[in-house]
């Protein structure tokens, strides 16, 4: 079992995730806090576990076939697969910093 | 910042060789296909932006022969009116029904795609027919156009009921679907029965009375019921907004509902007492709607709104200016010829201002999406490809919102003031809008015959649309 934190291709698989944007907001799956986890197995297998901003997004399924299609372009992987997932539901509070600048996200007046 | 569960936003990427995780549920929400392979909505959407253009030359034409604004039951409006109501924004609301629905209910539209194409096969002869026969005066040709649309309505309301079943959404997003197709069947099968009633006089009842009767439940059992549901699925969507007051949105919706058949019994057998009741309830249910609304929008983290998010709020303002202005005609309706001008600006300020910046509004943000979906949606994750959002000109977008929003406003000052210049004004202004507008169209549709190549797709996506 490889060490949780330092997988070599992890950085790499990032990366690729972040060429994945929401096609209305224009910000990638990556800052908008949509992967949850990547798995790699022994063989290179990936597995990309990822929500949506909502389970009605009607780009969902062009979005999820992204990030497998850019993860399987990442050198050492041999197959991607996304898992969908529903829990923990996604919420504004996971956006990156860089997505709440952009959004021109104001904190103070959400909060109010 | 909060991580909450999320070890990518964390900072901690984990990498495990253990079996990975099961999905905690099905991928529902992603892998629903696009209504006709996406091809349907926008076949409605694009003969929906045809009739605009033609509605919009209509007005170019009056304009030009400087006779002023016909009045509001003069054939030639009849007829326009039908260009733009059933024409230009059913068609376009047609598409996006067909757009949505399964995204709000979930599920894939309940009914066989040939019947659906049949549906749009029959709206777009039908609606042809239907206003050639009035501006013409060939009635049959009219009421046979009518018959196609009913027929069409009809294959609506059967996709929407079965779709309805078979998902469990139940909020006012979901039954705005059930309700708008409800009120849209009994709309046009009241428009036949007129058409009917004209030749053959079986109805004890003005025709003008009908007319209003007809008209109400048109524009407040369709097009109200719809966007007091769709809102609270389109506003959060895309201004990264939660929906608030759901029962309040839900209330809203019932109100219409409740109030709407009072309201068109009244105007049918011109009876005061029921007209201000239906008027008084449909305008309450405006009240909770607009409450609901900016509720929602108080919450959203995109904080500047887009022109098209921007015009669909303000397009819902104008709603409830209408409501109120119903409102007040229903109290005052005695002495309905003083009236007239106050009754042809109540129209204005509903389907000229309501409804076309809410459903422009919303298209300008639904038709750049259903594009990119088929221009690039195959595309992401192979080459770099432009975000929905940089399909548009927001200068176009922009100059659109404003000129129609003076137009609309020197109309109104016009038929107001029954003067001649600001009626044209306002007509040449609303003109030069729908351009603007159609001209911004165009340049996204054309991403359907010549997508942007990586390279220049590149850039675009490096410079991602500012907050807005």
């Amino acid at each position: 079992m490889n060490s949780p934190d330092d997988h070599p291709l992890i950085p790499a698989l990032l990366e690729a995730c972040g060429r994945v944007y929401d096609p209305e907001f224009g910000v990638s799956v990556l800052d908008l806090g949509l992967i949850y986890d990547i798995a790699v197995g022994e063989n290179g297998a990936v597995v990309v576990t990822m929500t949506l901003t909502s389970m009605y997004c009607p780009a969902g399924d062009v979005i999820t076939s992204g990030v497998k299609s850019v993860a399987e372009t990442v050198p050492g992987v041999s197959t991607a697969r996304v898992d969908l997932v529903w829990e923990p539901t996604w919420t504004p509070d996971l956006l990156s910093p860089s997505a709440r600048a952009q959004l021109g996200w104001d904190e103070a007046r959400v909060h109010e | 910042m909060k991580a909450r569960n999320n070890p990518m936003v964390a900072g901690s990427p984990r990498s495990v060789a253990a079996e990975p995780k099961t999905a905690a549920a099905a991928p529902r929400g992603g892998a629903l296909p696009l209504t006709g392979g996406g091809r349907l909505p926008l076949v409605f959407i694009v003969a929906g932006l045809v009739a605009f253009g033609l509605a919009a030359a209509w007005l170019a034409h009056v304009a030009g022969r400087g006779s002023g604004f016909p009045p509001f039951l003069h054939p030639e409006v009849v007829a326009v009116a039908h260009l733009w109501l059933p024409g230009f924004l059913l068609s376009i609301c047609l598409g996006a029904t067909y757009q949505l629905m399964p995204v709000v209910l979930g599920e894939a539209v309940r009914l066989r795609e040939g019947w659906l194409w049949t549906h749009a096969g029959l709206h777009l002869t039908g609606v042809a027919a239907l206003v050639w026969g009035l501006v013409s005066g060939r009635y049959v040709a009219a009421g046979l156009g009518g018959l196609a649309v009913v027929a069409g309505v009809a294959i609506l309301s059967v996709a929407t009921l079965r779709t309805f079943r078979a998902s469990r959404r139940r909020d006012a997003a979901a039954w705005s679907f059930i309700f708008a197709a409800g009120w849209l069947l009994a709309t046009v099968a009241a428009g036949v029965v007129m058409a009917l009633n004209r030749r053959h006089g079986f109805l004890p009842l003005s025709m003008i009375d009908l007319l209003r009767a007809h008209a109400h439940l048109g524009l407040v059992g369709y097009f109200m019921s719809l966007l007091q549901g769709v809102t609270f699925q389109l506003v959060p969507m895309f201004t990264m907004s939660e929906a608030r007051r759901p029962r309040i949105a839900m209330a809203g919706l019932l109100a219409t509902q409740a109030g709407l058949p009072v309201l068109a019994a009244g105007l049918a057998w011109g009876a005061r007492g029921p007209t201000v009741a239906g008027a008084g309830v449909v305008a309450a249910g405006l009240v909770g709607t607009g409450w609901a609304l900016a509720a929602t929008l108080a919450t959203r983290r995109r904080r500047r709104l887009d022109v098209g998010v921007r015009a669909f709020v303000v397009g819902m303002s104008l709603l409830g200016l209408g409501g109120a202005g119903g409102l007040a005609l229903a109290l005052g309706a005695a002495g309905a010829e003083r009236l007239l001008p106050s009754a042809a600006s109540y129209g204005l300020v509903v389907i000229v201002g309501g409804l076309s910046f809410t459903v422009l509004g919303m298209l300008a943000k639904i038709l750049p999406f259903l594009v990119w979906m088929k221009a690039y949606g195959p595309r992401v994750g192979h080459e770099p490809v432009p975000v929905a959002t940089a399909l548009s000109s927001r200068r176009l977008e922009e100059f659109w919102f404003g000129t129609h929003l003076l137009g609309l406003a020197c109309l109104l000052a016009g038929v107001l003031t029954e003067t001649h210049a600001p009626t044209m004004a306002g007509g040449v202004l609303l003109v030069a809008g729908a351009a603007l507008w159609l001209g911004n169209a165009a340049r996204v549709l054309s991403h359907l015959l010549r997508v942007v190549g990586p390279k220049t797709a590149a850039m675009v996506t490096a410079k991602p649309t500012p907050a807005s």
